[in-house]
């Protein structure tokens, strides 16, 4: 798949998969293209070539408002709460397009994470970055997708907080929900993933079994500090 | 103190305008220059519901005890919001949506609005004439209250609903989906789209309500003071001074700005008028009173990017 901004390539012929239940990185340098590829999938960008598939369906020229309704949710980087809504009105609007009853949902993201049930009534923008990210997360979760993609995650957070979202993250795949994570923090998230794939300037070096990678020398040297 | 009184009767009908303004500028991205038309209409309007419809069906004459109007002005109101709200969600399809599919940006947009006000003003002109109207001949006794305040029955009723539509509009976006949908999308409506809002409901909403709000203020100006084919430019300073002073798509912000706006005019017109006299100075400051909503946003605006620097 390529992609790009207008007239710009970024994204030079890459192909990947996410299977069922996976929980699959990609890492790289800043500006190798990682948050393009995720907006590429997620409808924000059209592919230029090539195509993205969803379960056998090209979904290439869908809308992000048509993908959310294929159980494929999408937390950006930035800006990715609602500030001046409160945690649970946050929570309904993840929930938008749900006719139905979705109070057991609610609760559900409560037990995943447990430290906003206590602000559900605050302002969301009040809240401390990691649980403005928990609150993003949860957010995305409200519509139970089968594939969540999380464009950094642990951007901005102390290290004690990047563990705690990673550790959230293993917690949502245990409930069946596959996610494809973009991540600064390469070691980290490759620890807590099954298969990772490295990008550098718009094209895939490395893939392989995430344990693959981290053992990988070239890769620990070039790509997670050594 | 009665300027104080007049203050806050003109801070309602800003209010009713600016909450809307203060909505469609956050969720649509541009200054909708045409929403002074959207008083003005709703007031015609209302003015047609209460002359020609009603005395067909045979509504029409009763007054409420103490107020220069009865029963089929709240028809008349209730009549004018729908009007008025299908007339601007009818534009919105017509002329802005196409422009926003195009991608056109908020220039474009605001310009386009800029000539709307021009054509429904110059429409309300043809159809309802130059001159001046009014919804009753009924002089108004003033009544003397406590702190020497002098007001009207129909005044202490414009502020009486304007805390009412008030009240029931918070309500609206604080507990409903799509009143939460509506604040969502004024907060960010990129992340609104990715989490599925359907935002083109949330703006045929947003027109919806922000418009027979308008309306309302417009039908109260018609009562408080008289129907003019100008009325919508006059309000469209305080208009915008309301919504810059209060923040774009801030609720309480907007309705802050109103007051501040409304007290400025009428508190702030006969203090400078007063200077002046002190002064010697020949100048009469009536015609001056949007001047100082002006000057208001401006300072505003001042202030605001020197805190940011």
């Amino acid at each position: 798949m390529h992609s790009g901004y207008g007239e710009i390539e970024i994204i030079h012929g890459i192909s990947m998969e996410v299977r069922e239940e996976e929980v699959v990185s990609i890492i790289g340098p800043n500006g190798s293209g990682k948050s393009t590829l995720m907006k590429t999938i997620f409808g924000l960008l059209t592919p230029t070539e090539g195509s993205v598939y969803w379960n056998e369906e090209d979904i290439s020229d869908l809308k992000p408002n048509q993908i959310v309704r294929k159980q494929m949710s999408y937390v950006p980087q930035t800006s990715n709460i609602f500030q001046s809504l409160t945690v649970t009105e946050n929570l309904n609007m993840g929930a938008f397009i749900r006719e139905d009853d979705y109070s057991d949902r609610i609760r559900e993201i409560f037990e995943i994470f447990p430290q906003l049930e206590g602000y559900k009534n605050q302002y969301a923008g009040k809240l401390s970055g990691g649980e403005q990210q928990m609150v993003a997360m949860g957010r995305a979760l409200m519509l139970e997708p089968t594939i969540l993609l999380l464009d950094e995650p642990s951007a901005g957070l102390a290290p004690n907080l990047v563990d705690m979202i990673l550790e959230r993250v293993e917690e949502i795949n245990r409930t069946g929900v596959a996610l494809l994570i973009v991540e600064q923090n390469a070691k980290d998230a490759l620890e807590i993933s099954d298969r990772g794939y490295v990008l550098a300037m718009g094209r895939k070096e490395y893939e392989d079994t995430a344990q693959g990678l981290l053992e990988n020398e070239e890769v620990g040297e070039l790509y997670l500090g050594g | 103190m009665n300027f104080v009184v007049n203050g806050i009767i003109l801070g309602s009908i800003i209010a009713l305008g600016a909450i809307g303004l203060s909505l469609t500028t956050a969720i649509l991205n541009f200054y909708n220059f045409a929403h002074g038309a959207s008083l003005l209409l709703g007031a015609y309007m209302g003015y047609t519901v209460l002359t020609e419809f009603l005395p067909r069906l045979g509504l029409g004459g009763s007054t409420f005890p103490y107020l220069s109007f009865g029963f089929p002005m709240i028809i008349a109101i209730i009549g004018s919001m729908g009007l008025t709200a299908g007339i601007m969600i009818v534009i919105d399809r017509f002329v802005y949506k196409p422009l926003r599919d195009r991608g056109s940006g908020p220039l474009i947009l605001g310009m386009s609005s800029l000539f709307m006000a021009l054509m429904l003003r110059n429409l309300v002109r043809t159809i309802w004439g130059p001159s001046v109207h009014y919804y009753s001949n009924e002089i108004q006794m003033v009544r003397e209250l406590p702190l020497g305040i002098r007001i009207t029955p129909d005044q202490i009723f414009i502020i009486g609903l304007t805390i009412v539509l008030v009240v029931l509009t918070q309500l609206f976006l604080k507990r409903t989906k799509m009143g939460q949908a509506m604040r969502a999308a004024s907060d960010n409506i990129d992340l609104a789209m990715i989490t599925g809002i359907d935002t083109e409901k949330v703006v045929i909403w947003t027109w919806g309500i922000g418009t027979a709000l308008a309306a309302v203020g417009g039908v109260l100006y018609g009562i408080n003071v008289q129907l003019r084919p100008m009325m919508g430019w006059y309000f469209l300073l305080p208009l915008f001074a309301a919504v810059i002073i209060g923040g774009e798509g801030n609720f309480y912000g907007a309705l802050a700005g109103a007051m501040t706006v409304g007290l400025a005019q009428e508190v702030g017109t006969p203090l400078l008028q007063r200077m002046f006299d002190s002064m010697n100075v020949q100048v009469s400051m009536t015609g001056y009173k949007p001047a100082i909503a002006f000057v208001l946003m401006v300072i505003v605006l001042l202030v605001r990017s020197y805190r940011e620097e």
